[in-house]
């Protein structure tokens, strides 16, 4: 007896879902859940390690010229930030680390960070050297009550994909950020800061 | 259906084998994107004065060190070493725009930039002036480990007019970091103008 080749191949797909009925058939797989972090975890991405480390209310930076709007506050998230990758990484919004870190659901915070500082000399948007970690401030502007003492905030941690080459671009890097891990982060308000100098507070 | 010689199909088959090694040839020899528009690069030593289209430049010292303090009072710490690289450099052809945008320092093909932390108290970023140049340091964070172990450890300084140093000259100079001693630290001279 002669099989037409169309049958077979009806008869096939017919094996093919019976079988893969044994795990689910065409159920939408479950995405895993998103990796939480403890505080002080690092989180190794393609370009960059980061482990958030707490995070912070304070009234201003005025030594580092960094002064919110009247009746805004600044919230700031502490990182220690590893370049995992075999260049320097810049901290620049939309091509560099200020990506990837963002407190999730806060009134006022809707993307960029105001700025990205390095917390020992203060000096903005540092490059960051392969295989040299460095504790990072990653600083937003919110309005006064969007956050308070003892919350408990969620940071998410960012990760982006390679890229290289391209029609109108040149280079190596890296783009596309995609939410990968979070941490859930009390926040500690300092008031007018643990690290103001004396000049400040002199009237 | 024509009749097919035997040598007519041996024929083909050379044929077809030639224009595949062919194919195959032109494939691996053409010259790369990064070929072709890469650098050029003029090659030296510390102490030497190398020239390239638009930059010049004379590395003068290099030491590796805990802790580095700028002229400006800048002392930022690392979690790594500091490698303080002196350098004179200038403009050779046109000062317009011009700017030391490329200051890397490459270790077994990993690249560190110059820190720009230090601000006013490196070089790095400096706008560079035709035949006069600037002189002052450099400051690289790289990891401890590079410097820990006591064997030589080849690295290239990288000077170049633009952050893009596409089809331009690239100034390397080769260093032995390992040959160098790890200082506890080093104070940094003020950028000035003129040769070290």
């Amino acid at each position: 007896m002669k099989v037409p080749t169309r049958w077979l191949v009806a008869v096939l797909i017919a094996l093919f879902l019976v079988a893969s009925a044994a795990f689910g058939g065409l159920e939408d797989a479950d995405t895993p859940p998103l990796p939480q972090l403890d505080v002080g975890e690092s989180f190794t991405g393609a370009q960059l390690r980061i482990a958030v480390e707490d995070a912070v209310l304070i009234d201003a930076f005025p030594e580092a010229f960094i002064t919110p709007q009247p009746g805004n506050r600044l919230l700031v998230i502490r990182a220690t930030v590893d370049n995992v990758w075999d260049k320097p990484v810049t901290t620049i919004s939309r091509i560099g680390a200020a990506d990837n870190v963002r407190p999730r659901g806060i009134d006022g915070i809707e993307d960029e960070p105001l700025t990205v500082s390095v917390i020992s000399d203060g000096s903005a948007y540092p490059k960051l050297q392969p295989a040299v970690p460095i504790e990072l401030a990653f600083v937003w502007e919110v309005p006064d009550g969007a956050v308070s003492q003892s919350d408990v905030i969620t940071v998410d941690v960012l990760d982006k994909t390679y890229a290289a080459g391209g029609l109108v671009t040149y280079g190596e890097r890296f783009e596309n950020p995609f939410v990968a891990a979070y941490v859930e982060v009390p926040v500690t308000d300092v008031g007018a800061g643990v690290g103001v100098d004396q000049e400040s507070e002199t009237p | 259906m024509t009749r097919v010689s035997a040598w007519q199909r041996v024929g083909n088959g050379v044929g077809l084998v030639g224009v595949l090694a062919i194919a195959w040839f032109i494939a691996e020899t053409t010259p790369t994107e990064e070929a072709w528009q890469g650098p050029i690069v003029v090659s030296g030593d510390i102490g030497e004065t190398l020239t390239g289209r638009n930059i010049e430049a004379v590395v003068s010292e290099v030491r590796i060190t805990e802790t580095v303090t700028a002229s400006n009072g800048w002392a930022g710490p690392t979690t790594g070493v500091w490698v303080v690289v002196d350098a004179s450099v200038s403009a050779v052809v046109d000062d317009l725009g011009a700017s030391l945008g490329t200051a890397d320092l490459v270790i077994d093909g990993v690249t560190y930039s110059a820190s720009e932390r230090p601000d006013d108290g490196t070089i790095a970023r400096q706008p560079l002036t035709t035949a006069i140049p600037v002189s002052g340091p450099l400051m690289f964070e790289i990891p401890r480990e590079i410097v820990e172990t006591e064997a030589s450890q080849p690295a290239t300084i990288q000077l170049a007019i633009n952050s893009d140093p596409r089809a331009d000259s690239v100034l390397a100079i080769e260093v032995d970091l390992g040959a160098l001693p790890l200082l506890p630290s080093v104070d940094t001279n003020e950028p000035s103008w003129g040769a070290l």
